[in-house]
């Protein structure tokens, strides 16, 4: 309280009685030392007031001001306690995040390492089977192998067939020879009926040497020999015949036996036909088949290859996850390690200016290689709630 | 006869898939997990491409790409960076560097492989 308010406090109270003795000894007829007396009685009285009143409001100050000071200094206490756990918190959480994040960061690396090492073992067997399959697959292959086996298969055929057209042209001389054997029997019946004639004729001439005697004795003996003759040719025509018979039945026989031989060789030759044109048939389409699925595999190792390349662009989140956890490990390092130098500084020397968020903030946008981390670290500086978009899409490809 | 590539990262699983999508393609690859290693195998072996990262360990892929190109058999070798990286400040230090391409990761496949085909000297 300054000298202006004390002198008011003692002012206030005995202006009134100052003010009441001058009315009094101006304006009534009260003795002037009677009005002297009173002025000083109630001056003097007043300024008793006064002090004590100003004695008690100093009183009421002093108490005011002792329980202020009580209420700052408790809250003082309790600002440096809080100060002195939230340091301790910060010391005991931190490098516990920092070991938690370091500790992902390995996981992610090894797991992701095995992953790769493992999809590459898987991509470079199916290219070994699809390469396999190529060389097999080949049309030019499959075109000769049909070409080569029809072409030895029809040649058992048309063997088969020239053995068949043989048989026939047999089958067909020894069906002409049978109309010569007609012929041959025609002639053996000549024979016979000659013979028949010429017995007839010599029967006639011994008719006829009877009757002239002793002279035709002569000729008797050249009729009967010329029906022995007759006798001799009638006997070889009927042997003739009889040959004939016996060649005939041997031709009809071998005919008969030619003829069935034909027809089984004509339905053997057929139905191998038909069984070699089957398994041609089958063979091609087996092989075509073969080519389909190789199509199929070929078309689908298109997609695989496609599907190889989202997993290879897939695969590298690893390395923006691995960068982005070693970023915040490093800033989390940092900030623990401005937390212990800032403890060595007496409590008493502490000020806010230890701690330039600022400069922090701005030091830890320094080690940002990621374009989410940054965009992160603004959004958030800025005070935006949501996280921001993925920011890296990659493969923005510049040449220089 | 194969093209050589080089690959520089200091993330095993980046090197590995780098290396399959060149294999692929036929073309032989030599690998290193940093600057210090890279530069220990640039021993005068020839390489048709170098393809770095950019943030590694020991050295830098910007410094990498400086000091190959003061060897003289590794002066004339395009090299190209491949990174997380996208700011333009970046790029211009690749450019200055001697890089001829800066391919932002994660790659697909067949941009890596244009990118290489177009780098790569007949």
């Amino acid at each position: 309280m300054n000298n202006i308010d004390k002198a008011f406090f003692y002012i206030m109270p005995s202006s009134i009685p100052v003010v009441g003795s001058l009315l009094l000894i101006f304006f009534t007829d009260i003795a002037i030392t009677l009005s002297l007396f009173i002025f000083c009685c109630t001056f003097g009285l007043s300024l008793l007031v006064g002090y004590l009143l100003f004695s008690k409001l100093q009183l009421a100050q002093a108490k005011l001001a002792s329980s202020h000071q009580q209420a700052n200094n408790n809250f003082l206490q309790q600002t440096q306690s809080y100060i002195d756990a939230l340091e301790e918190l910060m010391g005991e959480v931190l490098p516990v995040v920092s070991k938690q994040i370091k500790t992902s960061k390995e996981h992610v690396e090894q797991e992701v390492l095995s992953l790769t090492d493992r999809f590459l073992a898987i991509t470079k067997k199916i290219s070994l089977l699809l390469d396999d399959q190529r060389k097999s697959d080949d049309d030019a292959v499959i075109g000769t192998l049909l070409t080569s086996t029809k072409t030895i298969l029809n040649g058992v055929i048309n063997d088969l067939c020239n053995l068949n057209s043989n048989e026939k042209t047999i089958f067909q001389e020894v069906e002409k020879l049978s109309s010569y054997t007609a012929e041959l029997e025609s002639m053996a019946n000549d024979v016979r009926n000659v013979a028949d004639n010429i017995n007839l004729l010599a029967l006639n001439a011994a008719i006829e040497a009877a009757r002239a005697g002793e002279h035709g004795r002569g000729f008797a003996v050249v009729a009967d020999e010329i029906k022995k003759l007759a006798s001799s040719s009638a006997s070889t025509g009927s042997r003739m015949n009889k040959t004939l018979d016996d060649i005939n039945t041997a031709m009809a026989s071998t005919l008969t036996s030619s003829k069935t031989t034909t027809q089984v060789y004509s339905k053997t030759i057929e139905s191998s036909s038909e069984h070699i044109e089957k398994v041609l048939t089958d063979i091609e389409n087996t092989l075509y088949a073969f080519k389909d699925k190789s199509q199929t595999l070929a078309d689908a190792s298109e997609q695989i290859q496609s599907e190889v390349y989202h997993v290879i662009t897939a695969l590298q989140f690893q390395d923006r996850v691995t960068q982005i956890l070693e970023h915040a490990e490093h800033n989390l390092y940092d900030f623990n390690e401005l937390l212990l130098a800032n403890q060595t500084v007496p409590k008493t020397e502490r000020s806010a200016d230890l701690i330039q968020t600022n400069d922090i903030l701005e030091k830890m946008a320094l080690r940002y290689t990621v374009p989410e981390e940054l965009a992160n670290h603004q959004a958030t500086v800025a005070g935006e709630q949501k996280t921001p978009g993925q920011e890296s899409k990659g493969d923005d490809l510049t040449f220089f | 006869m194969a093209k050589t590539i080089m690959i520089v990262d200091d993330s095993a699983s980046i090197r590995k898939v780098v290396r399959l999508t060149l294999e692929s393609q036929g073309f032989d690859v030599i690998d290193a997990a940093d600057g210090v290693e890279a530069l220990k195998k640039l021993n005068g072996v020839k390489i048709h491409l170098l393809i770095t990262d950019v943030n590694m360990p020991n050295m830098d892929g910007i410094t990498l790409v400086q000091e190959a190109k003061k060897l003289p058999a590794y002066k004339f070798t395009p090299m190209m960076m491949l990174t997380t990286e996208a700011g333009d400040e970046k790029k211009m230090q690749g450019r200055a560097a001697g890089a001829k391409a800066w391919l932002v990761k994660p790659f697909q496949p067949p941009i890596l492989l244009n990118a290489v085909s177009k780098l790569i000297l007949p």
